[in-house]
C-alpha cells in the first residue's frame, strides 16, 4: 500500500458519511472537524435523551438508538445502523466504546473504516499489563510492581520486595477508576479483598496487580501520532497533574514545572516512539508516565484514542488532531514532522463539569437557565451547553472544556482567569468557581504542585459561589411585582398587584453644606461629654428617628438604604446622639429587611461620621427576647462598642444585677457612656422613693463594674428615665427629676418617653424645668402615637414657654427643616406599607399600661382570634392585674402580661359568655381595691379563677425566673390561682437571684461549628454574634443576602412594590455597578398558581416563575371533582394521601360507617357514610397494608359517588341495590 | 346526653374494666406490672373506690379515685387495664360524651397498638400510651393540629427536663432518637390523639420497620422518670398550657414561627419520601401556615420551594 497525499484523501472523503458514534463535548469536536476540510457528511449516534443535545446541531444526520442510555455501547447495533445508512468510515470519540479493541475488528468485518487503530496494536498497548512488559523489554522504565495480576500471598511477597506504600489496580480499571492505595501490610488483606469485589463489580474483572505508590508525582504525558507507514510523530508533553481522586481537572502543555527539562521531556518522547514503533500502532495515542521528584519517570499507561486534553496540543502546535486521525484512518501519510511541526504556544485546559465542588463534587443536572460564553482572543470553547438545554442525569457531567493560550505560561493563565469571569452558566452549579480559586493558587502559579496539590488544599472549596448580584437582585424584584407586595415584610395580605400605587421613588434632597457644620459634643470622651453637657445650662436632644419611632412593624421599620438618604441631614443637626440601633430594630433588620445589623451600624458611621450613636439593649435579654448567657452578652457587647458611643440599657423588673455584664464591657472603653435606665409606670407604690432606691442600686452597680466611688459613678453615667407606655404625668416626672437632682447633682439625666397618653411634650417640658439634660424627640415627619414627640415644637415649648435654653441652634433648627423634607418624602411609602391597624392616642394607658406597639398587634391579635369585641375587657383586666402583679409594661414584661390577660378573658368567655367575663372584671376590681380582711368568702374563692388560665411565662415570671419582682411578690392567692395543688411548691421555689447566674456559660466554638455547617462556610465575626442572639432570624438573612444581594440597592417603592410592566429601574450594585432592569411582561397566575415575569436586565431577557397562590384543585384537569350540592357526592375533605378504601360499588353502607381513610401530616381522617346507601362508582383505590402505595388525593377530588336505597329486603331488610334484583343478594330469599 | 362523671378532673382506675374495651385491673397488678408504675401506685394512694351505674353508659362498672394531693388534677386521667388500642376506647367514651378535650385515657398495655397506616406500635408494659382528646377549632389551629399536638408535647417534655424536640410531623426525638409516636385520628370533625412515649424502653432496631428514620429510644436512659401517671398527668397540664399559647399567639405565621422552634433539623438536609412522587432530597427551612413542611429542594430541582403536606422524611 502507498502512502496517500492529504489531498487524494479529501477527495476522497468529500460527500461521504462520517460516523460519530459518541455524544456530548466529544461528538461536538469530532463533528467540527468532519465538516471542516474534509467536507464529508457527519452523522452522530444519539439516544432518545441526546435527541436535544447541542451536539445534534453540527450533525448532517441522526443515528436514533433509542431509549437506552448506554446505546452509545452497543458496537454490534452502532455498526448496523452506520452500514445501513451508507456511513463510510466510523469515529468513536473518547470514551464509551473508543477503547473496546472489538470495535475495529468488527468495523473491519463490516467493511467500514474504523478511525482509530488496529485491533491488535490497540490490544498491546492499550492493556496495562500487555504494555508493561512491552515497556521492560524496550527499557522504558515502569512503576515495580508485580508482572500481571496477583494473589494476596504474591502482592505479599512483592510488597516485600518493593516497600509500602503500593497501589492495588484493577486491570480492567482506568481513568482512574479502580486504585486502592495501602500503607501497610496490616491493610493488604481486607484492602485486597474489597478491591477486588469492587473490581469485579465495576469492570467485571476481579484481578488486580500490585504497583509501588510513588508519592509527590506529577502526570505528564506525551501525545502520539503515527501513520501505517511508520512514520511517528510526538508531541511536547501535557501536564495533568492537577486531579482530585485521579480525575484530571487541569491540564496544561508545556509544563510549567522547573523540573521539566529539554533533555527529560526528549526522554519522554523517544520512549513513547518506541513504544509505538514496536507494536506497530497507528493514529492517535497518548502514553501516560508519572514523574516523581527527581525528575524520574515511569511509564503508566497508553491510551489508544483521541484524549480529552488534545485540544492543547492543538493549540501549542496549530494543529488538527481529529482531521489528522481521519487523514491516517484513510491512509494517508502523516503530516507531523520537526521540520515543520513546531511549538509555539502555551495553553491550558479547564474541565468546567457540572458538578457541585461543594457538594463533594457531585452531578448536578438539570435546566441551564442562562448560558453565556467567554470569547476573545486567546480562548478556545468546547462545550455542549446552552441555555435551556436540560443537562441529563444520565451522562457524566463533563459541560465544557475551556482552554486558554499564549505565548507565556503567566499569559495563558491571565486570559483563563479573564475568560472564567466571563463564563456563566446559570441555573446549576459548576466547577467554575473553584477552576477560579485554583488559578489564584501561589503554587499552582509557580508550576509547584503534584497529583496530591487538591486533596492537600481543602480550602481552595472556601469560596463564595453566587450568581452576580445585579442577576439576584432582578430575581427579587420580579419575585415583589408579580405578586404587587414585598413578601419578606410579611404584611401580603393587606394589598396585591391590582393596588393603586404610590407611584415612583424620586427624592428630593435639599442642597446643603454638609461640610459647613461642626458637632460641638466632644465624641470619643466619656468624661468630657458628660462635663460638657451638665455644664452647658441647656437641654440637649437625643434623635430617635431612626430606632424607636420605626422599628418594630416589619412594614415601617427603616431600610438602611432610606437612613443612607436622610443620615447625613441628622448628622448636621447638632443632636446630642442619634438612636440608630438596638431593641426590635436589631432583629427587624434580619427579619424583614436582609440587613445585618452592625454591617448597617458600620454604615451609619460612614455616612453620618460626626455624631454619637446610640443603642437600646434589654438587659440579659441583650438584642433578643430570652436570657442569654454572660459570656454572650459580653461577645455582643464588645461588637456593640465597635459601633456606638452610648449604650442605653434597661431591665423590666428594674433588677439591675441583670445589666451587669453590660456595665463592665461599656465603663472599661473611656469612650463609650453606659445609660442604665429605669423603666418607669406610674401606679401605687412605685413612688419616687421607691425609684431612688433604684438609682442607688445603679449607682452602687457602676462603682462595682467601673472600680471606683459612688460619688464618681453618678459622674460617669447617663441615668434614662425610660417612659415607655408613655404615661407618667408631668407633675409626676417634675416630682421625680427634682428628687434625683437633690440627691446627686452631678448626675446627668436622659428622658424618655413616649407619646401614648398623648401628653409628650408637657412632660418632656416638666422634665427640663425640673433639671432633666437631655430629653428624646424625633423629626416631626415620622413622629407617631408609637415612639417619640416632635423636636421642635418640644424645644419651642421647653425655650419660649419654659424659659430653659435648649442647645439647638438657628442653624441646627434649619437642618432639621431639610432633614424633615427629606423625610415627608419617605414616610408616604412606609405608612402605606406598615399593618394597618390602631394607631392613635389612648389616654387610658394610665390604666392599662399597655406599651406603644403591643396595643397594635395586641388589637391584630384579638381580630384575627374573633375576640376584638373582648378588647375592652382584656385592656380592664391588664388595668386590675397592674394592681396585684406588679412590674413594667416593657419587653417582655409586656407580652406576658397581655397573654395572660387574652387568655383570662376568652377563657371567661367560652365558659360563660360576656356575663362571666363581666363576672371576672368584678372579682378582679374587688381584689385589687379592698383590703385583704374585708373581702367575702365568695371573692376569695372566685379570685382563684383569674389566673388559673396563664401560661407558663406568667408562671415564671411569678417564681422569680426573669429577675426579682420591683415591689415584691404578689399575695400568695395569685400563686394559688395560677399554680393550682403545686401552688404551695411553687411558693417555695421563688428565686429572687439574677436569671443570669443559673444559665452558664454558652459554648460559642461549638454554636460556631454549627453555623457554619448550616451555611456551609466560615461565618464572620458578625454573623456568629447576629446568629448567637436570633438564631432563626440570622439564618434566614444570611440565606436570603446569598439569594438576592443587598435588597438596599433598590428604592423603596421597588423594594415595596416591585415594577409594573414598561417600567424601568436603573439601580447600581453593591460595587456601584450601574444596571438596566425593565419588565417585560407579568402573567396572570396560571392554575399551577405560577406567573412568568419576563424582564430584560441590562439587554439580556430573563424569565422568572413564581408561585404567587397554590395550586387550584383542578391543576390536573382529569380530575373529578365532588359537587359540594350533591349528597350523593363523597370528596376527599383534604388534599392528602388515601390509604385505605373499604367500599366497593355495589356496597350497601350505613350512615356513620367509615368508607376510606385519608392521612396528612399523620392525622388519619375518616370519612363515614353520610347516610345509608348504597355505592355507586368508586374512584379512587388504596389498599396500602396490603401492598404498601398510597394515592394522593386532592381537596374536593370525588372518591365515591353514592346512590339511594331504592328498597329494602323484606326478609333480611338490608337495601337492595337495584330496582331490578328479584332475589336478595344477602339472604337468597326471593323479593 | 348523660353527664360525666369524670368531669371533676383527678385520675381514676378502671378496676373492672369491660368486656372487649379493657380488661380488669387494681392498683396492686398495676404496680405489680412494672416498676414505674408502682412508683404511681405508692405515690397516687390512697385510692377512694367509685362505682358507676348504666347511666355511665360504656364506662359503668367499679373504678376508683386517687385520693391524694398528687392525684388532684383539673383534666381527668382514666387508667385501663391491657386493651386493644386506646384510641379505641377513646372512639367509644366520646361517642358517649365522656371525653372532652384534653381528657385522657392511658393503659398499661396494648394489644393492638397502633401507628400511621394501622402499622403495629410495640406496647409491653412500663412505657405510656395514652389518647387524649384534642380541641377542635377553625382555620390554621385545626390543620395544624398533628403538629402541635408534638409541639406541645414536645414544650412539655423539654419544661421536665428532656430537651425534646420534633420530627415532622409529630414524632417526638430526643437526643435524636424517636422516644414518642402521635397518631391523630379525626371523625365525624372531633379528634383524638393517640400518643406512644417510650419510658422504659424502646423496641430494638430488629422490630422498627425497614426504613425507620430514626433509632429508636426511651426517656428513663436520659433522665429518671419519676412514673407513668405522674409523667402523663404533668405532660396533659403542660399540653394544655402550650395550647393555649398557640391560640393566643396572633395569626398563623405567628403560630409556624412559634412552633418552628420545635422543630428537629431545621436546616438540615433529608431525603423526602411523598407518595405519587420519587424521592429528592431538600432542605427543611421552616413550618407553613397550615403546618406544613416548608422544603427547598435539591435534588432534583434544585432551589424550588413547595410545601410537604403528605410524606416522610429522613436525614441523609
Amino acid at each position: 500500500m502507498i502512502a496517500k497525499t492529504f489531498l487524494e484523501v479529501l477527495s476522497e472523503v468529500e460527500g461521504k458519511k462520517i460516523l460519530v458514534a459518541n455524544r456530548g463535548i466529544s461528538a461536538r469536536r469530532v463533528l467540527r472537524s468532519i465538516r471542516e476540510r474534509l467536507r464529508a457528511i457527519p452523522v452522530l449516534t444519539v439516544t432518545d435523551g441526546d435527541m436535544t443535545s447541542p451536539a445534534t446541531a453540527g450533525a448532517h444526520e441522526l443515528i436514533n438508538l433509542g431509549p437506552d442510555p448506554r446505546a452509545y455501547l452497543d458496537i454490534n447495533a452502532v455498526i448496523k445502523k452506520a452500514k445501513a445508512r451508507g456511513v463510510v468510515a466510523i469515529h468513536p470519540g473518547w470514551g464509551f466504546a473508543s477503547e473496546d479493541s472489538e470495535f475495529p475488528r468488527k468495523c473491519a468485518e463490516a467493511g467500514v473504516i474504523f478511525i482509530g487503530s488496529s485491533a491488535e496494536a490497540m490490544q498491546s498497548l492499550g492493556n496495562k499489563v500487555e504494555v508493561r512488559r512491552l515497556a521492560m523489554k524496550l527499557g522504558v522504565p515502569v512503576v515495580p510492581g508485580s508482572e500481571g495480576s496477583v494473589s494476596i500471598p504474591e502482592a505479599r511477597e512483592i510488597a516485600a520486595k518493593i516497600g509500602f506504600p503500593i497501589m492495588l489496580k484493577a486491570e480492567g480499571g482506568g481513568g482512574g477508576r479502580g486504585i486502592y492505595e495501602i500503607y501497610s501490610e496490616a491493610q493488604l488483606e481486607s484492602a485486597f479483598s474489597k478491591a477486588s469485589a469492587m473490581a469485579q463489580a465495576s469492570f467485571g474483572n476481579p484481578r488486580l496487580f500490585v504497583e509501588k505508590l510513588l508519592t509527590s508525582v506529577r502526570h505528564i504525558e506525551i501525545q502520539v501520532a503515527a501513520d501505517k507507514f511508520g512514520n511517528v510523530f510526538a508531541f511536547d508533553e501535557r501536564d495533568c497533574s492537577v486531579q482530585r481522586n485521579h480525575q484530571k481537572l487541569v491540564e496544561i502543555t508545556p509544563s510549567p514545572w522547573r523540573g521539566m527539562t529539554d533533555e527529560l521531556r526528549q526522554r519522554l518522547k523517544d520512549y513513547a516512539e518506541r513504544l509505538v514503533l514496536e507494536t506497530g500502532y497507528y493514529s492517535l495515542a497518548t502514553v501516560e508516565f508519572l514523574v516523581d521528584a527527581n525528575g524520574d519517570p515511569y511509564l503508566i499507561e497508553v491510551n489508544t484514542r483521541l484524549q480529552v486534553e488534545h485540544g492543547i496540543t492543538e493549540c501549542r502546535y496549530g494543529v488538527d488532531l481529529v482531521e489528522e486521525q481521519i487523514n491516517i484512518a484513510f491512509g494517508g501519510k502523516l503530516r507531523f514532522n520537526c521540520a515543520d511541526t513546531r511549538p509555539f504556544l502555551s495553553a491550558m485546559q479547564l474541565r468546567v463539569n457540572c458538578e457541585d465542588p461543594k457538594q463533594d463534587f457531585a452531578p448536578n443536572a438539570g435546566l441551564i437557565t442562562r448560558y453565556l460564553s467567554p470569547g476573545g482572543q486567546g480562548i478556545r470553547l468546547d462545550s455542549c451547553l446552552t441555555a435551556g438545554y436540560e443537562f441529563p442525569t444520565q451522562y457524566d457531567s463533563a459541560g465544557a472544556l475551556l482552554i486558554s493560550y499564549g505565548r507565556s505560561w503567566p499569559k495563558v493563565v491571565a486570559v483563563m482567569e479573564r475568560a472564567l469571569r466571563e463564563y456563566i452558566i446559570g441555573g446549576l452549579k459548576t466547577t467554575i468557581p473553584f477552576h477560579r480559586q485554583i488559578l489564584r493558587h501561589p503554587d499552582f502559579l509557580k508550576g509547584e504542585f503534584d497529583t496530591k496539590f487538591i486533596g492537600q488544599n481543602p480550602y481552595l472549596l472556601d469560596y463564595l459561589d453566587e450568581e452576580p448580584e445585579a442577576l439576584r437582585l432582578s430575581l427579587l424584584v420580579s419575585e415583589i411585582a408579580a405578586r404587587g407586595y414585598n413578601p419578606h415584610v410579611q404584611l401580603g395580605k393587606y394589598r396585591g398587584r391590582e393596588d393603586y400605587r404610590l407611584g415612583r421613588f424620586r427624592p428630593h434632597l435639599p442642597d446643603v453644606d454638609l461640610r459647613a457644620h461642626e458637632n460641638p459634643y466632644p465624641r470619643g470622651d466619656r468624661q468630657a461629654v458628660l462635663d460638657m453637657v451638665r455644664d452647658s445650662g441647656r437641654v440637649h436632644f437625643v434623635d430617635t428617628t431612626t430606632r424607636d419611632i420605626t422599628q418594630s412593624n416589619s412594614g415601617n421599620r427603616f431600610r438602611l438604604a432610606e437612613d443612607t438618604l436622610v443620615g447625613p441631614y441628622l448628622d448636621n443637626c447638632g443632636f446630642f446622639s442619634l438612636e440608630n440601633g438596638g431593641g426590635a430594630h436589631f432583629h427587624v433588620a434580619m427579619m424583614a429587611n436582609m440587613t445585618y445589623p452592625f454591617t448597617e451600624a458600620a454604615e451609619w458611621n460612614r455616612f453620618a461620621p460626626k455624631t454619637m450613636k446610640q443603642l437600646l439593649i434589654r438587659s440579659t435579654n441583650v438584642l433578643g427576647y430570652k436570657p442569654q448567657p454572660r459570656n454572650l452578652m459580653r461577645l455582643t457587647g464588645e461588637m456593640i462598642c465597635e459601633h456606638y458611643d452610648i449604650i442605653r440599657c434597661f431591665d423590666f423588673l428594674n433588677h439591675i444585677d441583670n445589666m451587669y455584664p453590660f456595665a463592665e464591657v461599656a465603663l472599661s472603653r473611656p469612650g463609650i457612656i453606659f445609660e442604665p435606665a429605669i423603666s418607669l409606670s406610674w401606679a401605687k407604690g412605685f413612688t419616687v422613693p421607691h425609684y431612688l432606691g433604684v438609682l442607688e442600686a445603679i449607682l452602687d452597680q457602676t462603682a462595682k463594674a467601673g472600680g471606683m466611688p459612688k460619688a464618681k459613678a453618678a459622674q460617669s453615667i447617663i441615668l434614662c428615665l425610660k417612659d415607655m407606655a408613655g404615661m407618667c404625668p408631668p407633675r409626676f416626672v417634675a416630682e421625680l427629676v427634682t428628687a434625683i437632682r437633690k440627691a446627686y447633682p452631678d448626675l446627668v439625666i436622659d428622658y424618655h418617653r413616649h407619646y401614648t397618653d398623648g401628653l409628650f411634650v408637657p412632660a418632656v417640658g416638666a422634665a427640663a424645668k425640673a433639671g432633666c439634660h437631655i430629653v428624646d424627640t424625633a423629626i416631626g415627619a415620622s413622629v407617631r402615637w408609637y415612639g417619640q414627640g416632635e423636636v421642635l415644637s418640644t424645644a419651642a415649648y421647653i425655650e419660649d414657654d419654659l424659659g430653659v435654653p435648649v442647645a439647638l441652634t438657628k442653624d441646627n433648627k434649619e437642618m432639621i427643616r431639610s432633614a424633615n423634607f427629606v423625610l415627608k418624602q419617605i414616610m408616604p411609602y412606609y405608612d402605606r406599607y406598615t399593618a394597618p391597624y390602631f394607631q392613635g392616642i389612648d389616654y387610658d394607658v394610665v390604666g392599662h399600661a399597655m406599651p406603644g406597639g403591643a396595643t397594635s398587634s395586641s388589637q391584630e391579635g384579638a381580630m384575627k382570634q374573633g375576640y376584638i369585641h373582648l378588647l375592652p375587657y382584656m385592656l380592664k383586666f391588664l388595668a386590675g392585674t397592674r394592681k396585684i402583679v406588679r412590674y413594667h409594661d416593657v419587653t417582655p414584661g409586656s407580652q406576658i402580661t397581655w397573654n395572660t390577660a387574652f387568655l383570662a378573658v376568652t377563657s371567661a368567655y367560652k365558659v360563660g359568655g360576656e356575663r362571666a367575663v363581666k363576672d371576672m372584671l368584678e372579682v378582679l376590681e374587688a381584689v385589687a381595691e379592698i383590703p385583704e380582711e374585708q373581702l367575702t368568702q365568695a371573692i376569695r374563692h372566685d379570685r382563684l379563677l383569674l389566673y388559673a388560665n396563664c401560661n407558663d411565662a406568667f408562671r415564671n415570671l411569678l417564681l422569680g425566673k426573669f429577675g426579682k419582682m420591683p415591689l415584691g411578690f404578689p399575695p400568695d392567692w395569685v400563686y394559688e390561682s395560677a399554680f393550682g395543688v403545686d401552688w404551695k411548691r411553687a411558693i417555695a421555689s421563688r428565686t429572687e437571684e439574677s436569671p443570669l447566674d443559673a444559665l452558664g456559660e454558652l459554648d460559642v466554638a461549638a454554636e460556631k461549628v454549627a453555623l457554619t455547617k448550616q451555611i456551609g462556610r466560615e461565618p464572620t465575626d458578625e454573623e456568629l454574634v447576629i446568629y448567637l442572639n436570633h438564631p432563626g432570624d440570622a439564618l434566614k438573612t444570611i440565606e436570603f443576602r446569598k439569594k438576592f444581594g443587598d435588597p438596599n440597592c433598590l428604592p423603596l417603592d421597588v423594594w415595596f412594590e416591585g415594577l409594573e410592566p414598561g417600567q424601568e429601574l436603573m439601580f447600581s450594585d453593591s460595587l456601584s455597578k450601574p444596571h438596566h432592569l425593565s419588565i417585560l411582561d407579568i402573567s396572570r397566575p396560571e392554575k399551577s398558581g405560577t406567573v412568568t415575569v419576563r424582564y430584560v436586565l441590562d439587554s439580556e431577557i430573563l424569565s422568572h416563575q413564581i408561585q404567587v397562590a397554590a395550586p387550584q384543585g383542578g391543576a390536573t384537569s382529569n380530575v373529578e371533582m365532588a359537587d359540594p350540592d350533591n349528597p350523593y357526592h363523597v370528596g376527599a375533605p383534604v388534599s392528602g394521601d388515601l390509604w385505605v378504601m373499604h367500599v366497593s360499588p355495589n356496597d350497601f353502607i350505613k350512615a356513620g360507617e367509615e368508607m376510606f381513610n385519608i392521612s396528612v401530616m399523620k392525622q388519619e381522617k375518616s370519612v363515614v357514610a353520610p347516610m345509608d346507601a348504597t355505592v355507586k362508582r368508586v374512584l379512587r383505590n388504596a389498599d396500602y397494608a396490603n401492598d404498601r402505595k398510597m394515592v394522593p388525593v386532592k381537596e374536593g377530588e370525588l372518591l365515591i359517588e353514592l346512590a339511594p336505597v331504592i328498597r329494602d329486603c323484606p326478609v333480611c331488610h338490608q337495601p337492595l341495590a337495584d330496582d331490578h334484583y328479584k332475589y336478595c343478594p344477602n339472604c337468597g330469599r326471593q323479593v | 346526653m348523660l353527664r360525666n362523671p369524670f368531669a371533676g378532673g383527678g385520675i381514676w382506675l378502671w378496676l373492672s374494666g369491660a368486656d372487649g374495651l379493657a380488661g380488669p385491673l387494681s392498683p396492686e397488678s398495676l404496680a405489680a406490672s412494672h416498676p414505674l408504675w408502682a412508683a404511681d401506685m405508692a405515690r397516687l394512694a390512697p385510692w377512694r373506690k367509685v362505682i358507676l351505674g348504666p347511666e355511665a353508659g360504656p364506662a359503668a362498672g367499679e373504678w376508683c379515685m386517687a385520693g391524694g394531693d398528687a392525684g388532684q388534677v383539673v383534666d381527668p386521667v382514666l387508667c385501663l387495664g391491657p386493651c386493644g388500642s386506646t384510641l379505641d376506647v377513646a372512639r367509644i367514651f366520646l361517642e358517649a360524651g365522656l371525653f372532652p378535650p384534653f381528657t385522657s385515657l392511658l393503659t398499661v398495655s396494648q394489644t393492638n397498638g397502633r401507628g400511621q397506616t394501622r402499622r403495629g406500635w410495640v406496647s409491653p408494659p412500663g412505657n405510656l400510651y395514652a389518647a387524649i382528646s384534642w380541641p377542635t377549632e377553625e382555620g390554621d389551629l385545626s390543620a395544624m393540629a398533628p403538629v402541635l399536638v408534638g409541639v406541645c408535647l414536645a414544650d412539655a417534655l423539654s419544661a421536665r427536663g428532656f430537651p425534646a424536640c420534633v420530627k415532622w410531623p409529630n414524632d417526638l426525638l430526643l437526643t435524636g432518637r424517636k422516644v414518642g409516636g402521635i397518631l391523630l385520628e379525626e371523625r365525624l370533625g372531633a379528634v383524638v390523639a393517640g400518643i406512644g412515649i417510650n419510658l422504659a424502653s424502646a423496641p430494638d432496631a430488629t422490630a422498627l420497620r425497614r426504613d425507620h428514620a430514626v433509632p429508636a429510644g426511651y426517656l428513663s436512659a436520659f433522665a429518671k422518670v419519676p412514673g407513668a401517671v405522674t409523667v402523663w398527668a404533668e405532660l396533659v397540664k403542660s399540653v394544655q398550657t402550650c395550647y393555649r399559647l398557640c391560640v393566643a399567639v396572633s395569626g398563623s405565621r405567628e403560630l409556624s414561627r412559634f412552633a418552628e422552634r420545635w422543630l428537629a433539623w431545621l436546616g438540615r438536609e433529608v431525603l423526602v419520601r411523598e407518595s405519587g412522587s420519587d424521592n429528592f432530597r431538600a432542605r427543611i427551612v421552616g413550618l407553613a401556615e397550615d403546618g406544613g413542611l416548608r422544603l427547598q429542594r435539591i435534588d432534583p430541582g434544585p432551589g424550588q420551594d413547595l410545601t410537604l403536606h403528605c410524606g416522610s422524611i429522613s436525614l441523609l
